[in-house]
Formats: structure tokens, C-alpha cells, sequence
């Protein structure tokens, strides 16, 4: 299990070492100049000229590049060009916050997810599986922008219930309650109906007839039996899924004035602040490659017979 | 003396500079003390360091944190500020400042003539910050003659001097002691003024708070105990904000929310004259916008009444000239004659440049990515497809735009025509020589670039205006500047949009100036 995990942590050095060179030559192939926004109305071309040679802009995009990867290697993120401030120390500052995001939009979508697909699965054809293929419909189709508005004017302006976003030292945990719904509906559309076609695959296997004729009850049948060998297909894309669940957290932050790594990617790609873009993709990279990883170990706990050498 | 009288006569002319909006409520009742203000921003500041850009809302926010040795007053008159009385010499390069006494900042420390040196030599100094090579073109030297008497001498008679000590940021003053102690981080983690509130934190992307100064200079001010400005870039969310009641003032909304709400008896749609130009600039170093028959061809084309209505909702005034009404060289006989909208005489002239239905002209449209710019863009693009002109949008982001504005040195835009926005402030010389010159004798903007367009008549003009201390001679020089510049039409000026703020029906005291900075201590909440 550990030679496992060191050598899938090993070849994700190359899928992270991809993605950074990619987005740094995509973000340098894109109009714009970091120092010209930087010095704003203080710009003159010399003195832009002398600032664009200490921060290293005058190299070759190449040489930028691997001047990135030594400082990375010495744990160094380097400085923002647009905030003065230490990459390290502003990603250290929002990261929790995004991670709180994505970890409740995921949590309420896989508790919302779940026993209605189950529920969907065991009342085939009926009232209650119209009604969920109607919400995971919706749930698809509504853009997260669009519901984080209406769950706004809703239960913040109409009912007062709940601050609309904001900061969570300032507004409380209750912040995040309405952009975690936001984002984490139309990932429940997606994972109930991921649920309940793997759980119609496995009620129709003989072990499930078995336990049946055991005398088992419904309820036993179906979450001790059914849904944890109809769990891996749901794990699988839960995990997939994570990587669109940051991707929303860029909107849903913009929505809901959260200032979490999305807004900070939005800032790094207007300001063109290439260590602070750099950074930012290194970290929602690796945590995509983490997520990864941990959805191949959960494997392990869904199906004993699974093992890792 | 008379320098400064004459400027307050000038200033007063300028019509509009600052509106009493608020005043004739707080006659009517009684002035309620304390309270926070919850003011919503569009985008977060940058700093509050005076040398280093702190964009839009850092001026707005060290506005209140800071004091100018002159200030403008609430009439637009130049009023004394930390200076109690300033004249210039007959050498019109020599100014004296008597400063005011008494004054402490924010963390004790005292106001005198070794401040202002500091401040200003620090400013000067370019391994500090940014602005010194701008600024090393305003003060040459500054002297201090005694405790409260301070000398400064410009490199050449500078007509904007007492202007940019009105209005920039950058020679504000902030403690020599918090500096020092603060380094790096100061203007991030600490700001320290003799203004009306004091800093007390700044988290970024959330909130900028700042708190009553109970030893401000002016006596009995400001009214409100704390202010917290919200960085908000998403615009329903704001109103959102302001409808729950969690604004009470949202900076520059979107015009469509402010003309929703103009008649809801919830909200005041504060609009005052400003100094901000929609226009739209041709790259004059290509073909055919090198051509100036082309531009005063397109210039005719475009309908701007019908975009100021349309686009601006009535927020906006059409341009006749390239200052707005406000200004003191505005001309009242320019209004309707400035390129009126004549789709013929445009189709015409453009016939006359060798274009016509069978060899049409075809361009592309710089703008970006902010909802009005893109609907200008698109009326203009119906517009001049009237006149058989193919216009093809191409929206970008603001870095992108500034990248194609702005060319690496020795190189030449490639871009055809832009459209955008820019706020002028007190639309002082650096306004007309970036917009028409390109060789100033001072270090421009990167945005607003003449973009190749060169007149030699401009030059001397333009560094006539900027000389000439005598505002009457001035406005005579600038109206010249003006007349060579319609004619040239090395721009399309669409239209001086207008300030525009929301506030709740519950604010009071409030007043806006062209630049749109509130003066925050006189508002209070009656609530």
C-alpha cells in the first residue's frame, strides 16, 4: 500500500510539473503586462523596463520557467507582483476558506445525493423516481451563478434568514451555508443519478436475492448490502467531480464575495501576476491530484476484495 | 496672495466641482452622531501607500485617512487645509506654505514643516516608491524655513501645482513615525494620517474599516464613528447589499440600477457632473486612421446623443469639446456643432478617402469586458454599418486592452480603434498632453496614449497651458488645444459621463466632487 502511494505521489510530479508549464505559457502568450498594471499610473517605459529585469520578465518564458521550478523546489512560491506579499502566505490565507467551500457543496450534495438516488433506485418507475429525474434535470441545468442569485434574493433579502455570503470571521460558518448549496446542487443532480443506476445494476445481482431469502430486512438489504458494492461507480465520480467543484468555487466566490482561491486565481489572471497565477494552479493542482489519490484508496474500504501492491 | 485669490475665483467657475447634495437635510434636522457606514466598493484597493499606485479605491479610502496641505472646498474653491495660507513668488516657481498648528496624526505624532519634507523627499526618492520620476516633475526642491512655514520650489512654472495638491494621493501626508516603523507594509498593514478617520484594518477582498478620529483638526467633525468599505465586484449582489439594508451607499453602481431605483423612495440616486470620457481613439500610426478624413468621417457617423441616451440612460452629457461642461474652458457655442450626426456627409467623406460600397471600410473594435462598454460598442458597430462601415467587436480584458494600448518601447500599436472610459479627475495637464502628445515634458500615463496622433502646433500649445499661471490666459490657451483637437479627430469623444452613487434615504450630509471621492465626515445616518 505504501510503495502504492509513493509511486502514484511520484507520477503525479509530472502531471502537476504539465499543467503549471501549460498555464504558464498560455498566460504569457495572452496580451497584458504585469508591470504596466503594477506601476498603473506611475508607468514610464524605463523605469518598467528596470522593474520587468528584477522581477526576472525580460527572460526567456523558458528560463522564467525553470527559474519557477528552482525556487518551487526550495519551497519557495515567491512574491506577488500585484499584492507585494509572499505567494505562500496568500494561499495559506484563502485555502481554508476554499476548502471549506468545496468540502460542504460536496458533503450536501452526497447526503442530498445519496438516498434520494437509493430511494429513486427502489421506487422505480414511480412518483418519487419522476420527481428526483425532474430535480437532477433542474439541478444540471441551473447555472451556479443564477441559483446563488435566486438562493440570495430568497433566503437572504425575502426571508433574512441567512447573510449572503461573505466572510466567515465576520458573518459565521452561516456564510457558507447558501454558496455551498449553490455549488452543490447541480453536483447532487450528477451523483444521484450516478447512484441510482448503479444501485438498479445491483439490486438485480443474485447476493442481493440471497439476502433477501436470508430474511434481511429492506433497510439492511439495501444500505449494508446493495449500496456499498453499488459505492465504487459513486466514489469514482464524486472524485472526478471535485476537480468541476473547484472550478465553480471561481464563480461561486465572485457570487457570494468570498474571498477563497478563486477570487485570488481571477485576481492573479487580470493582474497577469504570473508567481501568484503560478501558485495558485500549483495548489489546485495537487489538491486535485490528493483528491485523486484518495478516491483510488477509498477503493480499498468499498470492496475488500481490492488491494493495493 | 494673489495667486491663491485668483485661484479661488477660477475654481469657483468650475461649475458643479463639488454639490451640496446633503445640506439642505442637515439644516432641516438635527445632526446624528455615531453610527457605521457600510459603503460598498466595486473592486478592492491596492494600498494605501502614498507612493505606490493604490488604484481608485485607495484614494478613496486615504481620502479619509489623510490631509492634503490644500483641499477643495465645498463650493470647488481651493481652501486651506494643513496649510493655512500658501503664496507664490515673483519668480512663479517658488510657492510658501504657513502650516497649520496644533495638528497631531492618528498616532500622536506632530504635524510641522519637517512632516511635509519628509513626505515630499520621500516621495521624490525613487528607490522608495513608484511615483517619484512623475512627481520629480511637480516639486524640485522643498525647503523648511521654519517650524511651521515650508518652501517649494517647481522645476517650472507648473499652472496644475496647486491642482495636484488638491487631488493626488501621492502628496498627502502620512506619519514620518509609522512609516518608520512600518516599512514594507505600510500603506497594507497600517495607514496614519491627520484626516478625519483612522485606519484600523484592512482585510483583503473583504473589508477596509476605519474609525472616528476624536482629535481631528476641524472641530466637531466627522459625525460617524466607523466606515467599512466592501469590495464587491458583483453588481446584484450589490444591490442585493443595498436593498437589504446591509449598504448604505454603493459606489458606482451600474447605471441600470441606479435609473431602477431613481424613483424608489428607499434609495437617493446621487449624480453629480464628472470628469469621466467615453471616447472612442484610433491608432493613427496605421492606415486609414492616419488619414484624417477617415476619422472626421467615422466622427460624423456616430450618433452620440443617441448612444448617451441609450448606453448612459441620462447620466451622461454628449461631448462638445474635449472638456466637459464644468470646466472653465468649456465653450457653451461648441454645444450641437461638434461633428452632429450626419450618416451622408459622413458616407460622403468617406468616398472622398477612397472607401465606398464596393471597397468598404472594415475594422475592429477594442473594447473590454465590462457590459457597457460592450453595448457602446455595439450601437456604434449599427451605426457605422449605415454608412456601409464594417465594424467587428473584439472584447478583451482591461490587462489585455493596456497590453495592446501599450506596446513594448519602439514598437507601434497594431490595434485599429478602442473604446473605453477614463476617469480625469481635475482634468489637469496631463489629461491633454497624454491625450494629444506624446512628447510631454513630463512622464504620461501608460492608459490614454496619443497613439501615434502628432500635430506641431500641439506642443507648444499644450506646454503654453501648462505654463501660464493666469487662469483667464489658460482657458483662452486651452480652448485652442480643443479646437485643433476636434478638428483632428484623432479621438471620437462619445460623451462626460456623470458621477453616480446610491445611497439609503437615511444618509444625509453628503456631498460629491468630479472626482467622486465622497468627503466622508460630514455624512451621517439619520436612522
Amino acid at each position: 500500500m505504501q510503495r502504492y502511494i509513493a509511486r502514484r505521489l511520484l507520477l503525479a510530479v509530472p502531471v502537476v510539473l504539465g499543467v503549471t508549464a501549460f498555464v504558464f505559457a498560455l498566460i504569457h502568450v495572452a496580451p497584458g503586462d504585469p508591470v504596466l498594471l503594477m506601476l498603473g499610473k506611475f508607468y514610464d517605459p524605463q523605469f518598467a523596463a528596470l522593474q520587468r529585469h528584477q522581477l526576472g520578465l525580460d527572460r526567456p518564458i523558458l528560463i522564467q520557467y525553470l527559474l519557477w521550478i528552482a525556487h518551487l523546489v526550495r519551497a519557495d512560491l515567491g512574491q506577488s507582483i500585484s499584492q507585494s506579499t509572499s505567494v505562500a502566505v496568500l494561499l495559506s490565507q484563502r485555502l481554508p476558506i476554499t476548502l471549506l467551500l468545496a468540502g460542504g457543496s460536496m458533503s450536501i450534495a452526497l447526503l442530498l445525493a445519496i438516498p434520494t438516488g437509493v430511494v429513486a433506485a427502489t421506487h422505480r418507475g414511480a412518483y418519487l423516481d419522476h420527481a428526483s429525474r425532474v430535480f437532477a434535470m433542474a439541478g444540471v441545468s441551473m447555472p451556479i451563478f443564477w441559483l446563488g442569485i435566486l438562493l440570495i434574493i430568497v433566503f437572504s433579502l425575502a426571508l433574512g434568514w441567512l447573510p449572503p455570503g461573505g466572510s466567515i470571521d465576520e458573518f459565521g460558518w452561516q456564510a457558507l451555508i447558501l454558496p455551498c448549496v449553490a455549488l452543490g446542487t447541480s453536483f447532487a443532480a450528477l451523483m444521484m443519478r450516478i447512484t441510482r443506476s448503479s444501485m438498479l445494476e445491483v439490486l438485480h445481482e443474485e447476493y442481493i436475492r440471497t439476502a433477501r431469502a436470508k430474511g434481511l430486512g429492506q433497510r439492511k438489504v439495501l444500505y449494508l448490502h446493495a449500496l456499498r458494492n453499488a459505492l465504487i461507480p459513486i466514489v469514482t465520480v464524486a472524485g472526478l467531480q471535485f476537480g468541476t467543484v473547484l472550478g465553480g468555487t471561481v464563480l461561486t466566490e465572485t457570487v457570494f464575495n468570498i474571498p477563497g482561491i478563486g477570487r485570488l486565481l481571477v485576481e492573479a489572471i487580470s493582474g497577469r501576476d504570473y508567481p501568484l497565477l503560478q501558485g495558485t494552479i500549483l495548489m489546485t493542482s495537487l489538491l486535485y491530484v490528493f483528491v485523486n489519490l484518495s478516491v483510488d484508496l477509498l477503493y480499498a474500504a468499498c470492496d475488500p476484495r481490492i488491494r493495493y501492491e | 496672495m494673489t495667486a491663491m485669490r485668483q485661484r479661488v475665483c477660477w475654481v469657483l467657475l468650475m461649475v458643479l466641482l463639488m454639490f451640496p447634495l446633503g445640506s439642505n437635510l442637515v439644516m432641516a434636522q438635527a445632526i446624528r452622531r455615531g453610527g457605521t457606514l457600510n459603503a460598498i466598493v466595486k473592486e478592492d484597493m491596492l494600498n494605501l501607500n502614498p507612493v505606490v499606485d493604490g488604484g481608485f479605491e485607495g484614494e478613496m479610502v486615504d481620502d479619509q485617512i489623510s490631509d492634503s496641505l490644500v483641499n477643495v472646498g465645498p463650493h470647488g474653491e481651493t481652501v486651506p487645509g494643513l496649510a493655512t495660507s500658501w503664496a507664490v513668488a515673483a519668480d512663479a516657481v517658488t510657492y510658501t506654505f504657513r502650516l497649520r498648528q496644533g495638528v497631531t496624526f492618528h498616532d500622536g505624532t506632530p504635524f510641522d514643516a519637517e512632516v511635509v519634507k519628509f513626505n515630499w523627499d520621500r516621495m521624490l526618492d525613487p528607490k522608495v516608491g513608484y511615483a517619484a520620476r512623475q512627481y520629480s516633475n511637480l516639486i524640485k526642491s522643498v525647503r523648511v524655513v521654519d517650524k511651521y512655514t515650508i518652501e517649494v520650489v517647481t522645476p517650472r512654472p507648473n499652472a496644475d501645482f496647486i491642482d495636484s495638491l488638491t487631488t493626488d494621493d501621492e502628496v498627502r501626508m502620512h506619519s514620518p513615525t509609522a512609516i518608520q516603523k512600518w516599512g514594507k507594509d505600510y500603506g497594507s498593514k497600517a495607514a496614519v494620517g491627520t484626516g478625519p478617520f483612522k485606519f484600523v484594518e484592512w482585510v483583503p477582498d473583504q473589508r477596509i474599516v476605519l474609525e472616528r478620529n476624536d482629535h481631528y483638526w476641524k472641530p466637531g467633525l466627522p459625525y460617524l464613528d466607523r466606515i467599512i468599505y466592501r469590495p464587491t465586484p458583483e453588481e446584484s449582489l450589490r444591490m442585493i447589499f443595498l436593498r437589504a439594508r446591509r449598504a448604505d451607499v454603493v459606489f458606482e453602481p451600474s447605471l441600470a440600477d441606479a435609473k431602477r431605483l431613481t424613483k424608489d423612495s428607499r434609495f437617493v440616486v446621487v449624480s453629480a457632473p464628472g470628469s469621466t470620457l467615453n471616447f472612442m481613439y484610433f491608432n493613427t500610426c496605421k492606415a486609414p486612421f492616419n488619414d484624417i478624413r477617415v476619422r472626421q468621417a467615422l466622427s460624423y457617423g456616430v450618433d452620440r446623443k443617441a448612444i448617451a441616451e441609450a448606453v448612459f440612460l441620462g447620466f451622461a452629457e454628449p461631448a462638445s469639446g474635449i472638456f466637459p461642461s464644468w470646466h472653465p474652458a468649456y465653450d457653451k457655442q461648441w454645444e450641437g456643432t461638434i461633428y452632429p450626426y450626419d450618416p451622408i456627409k459622413a458616407k460622403d467623406m468617406l468616398n472622398q478617402a477612397g472607401f465606398n460600397d464596393a471597397h468598404p471600410l472594415s475594422f475592429s473594435l477594442h473594447t473590454t469586458n465590462v457590459s457597457e462598454y460592450v453595448d457602446e460598442v455595439q450601437l456604434v458597430q449599427n451605426q457605422l454599418a449605415k454608412i456601409g462601415v464594417k465594424v467587428t467587436p473584439n472584447v478583451v480584458e482591461k490587462a489585455a486592452l493596456a497590453g495592446l494600448w501599450n506596446p513594448p518601447q519602439g514598437q507601434n500599436p497594431t490595434f485599429d480603434v478602442g473604446l473605453y472610459r477614463l476617469k480625469f479627475g481635475k482634468l489637469t495637464k496631463q489629461y491633454t498632453w497624454s491625450s494629444y502628445s506624446a512628447d510631454a515634458p513630463f512622464e504620461l500615463t501608460w492608459y490614454n496614449r496619443a497613439c501615434g496622433y502628432k500635430n506641431q502646433e500641439m506642443p507648444p500649445l499644450l506646454d503654453n497651458a501648462l505654463t501660464t499661471l493666469d487662469r483667464q490666459q489658460a482657458v483662452a490657451v486651452d480652448r485652442q488645444i480643443s479646437a485643433i483637437a476636434i478638428h483632428d479627430a484623432p479621438r471620437i469623444l462619445l460623451s462626460w459621463g456623470k458621477n453616480v452613487n446610491i445611497i439609503q434615504s437615511y444618509v444625509r450630509g453628503m456631498g460629491m466632487d468630479v472626482q467622486n471621492w465622497f468627503p466622508l465626515e460630514t455624512i451621517w445616518l439619520a436612522k
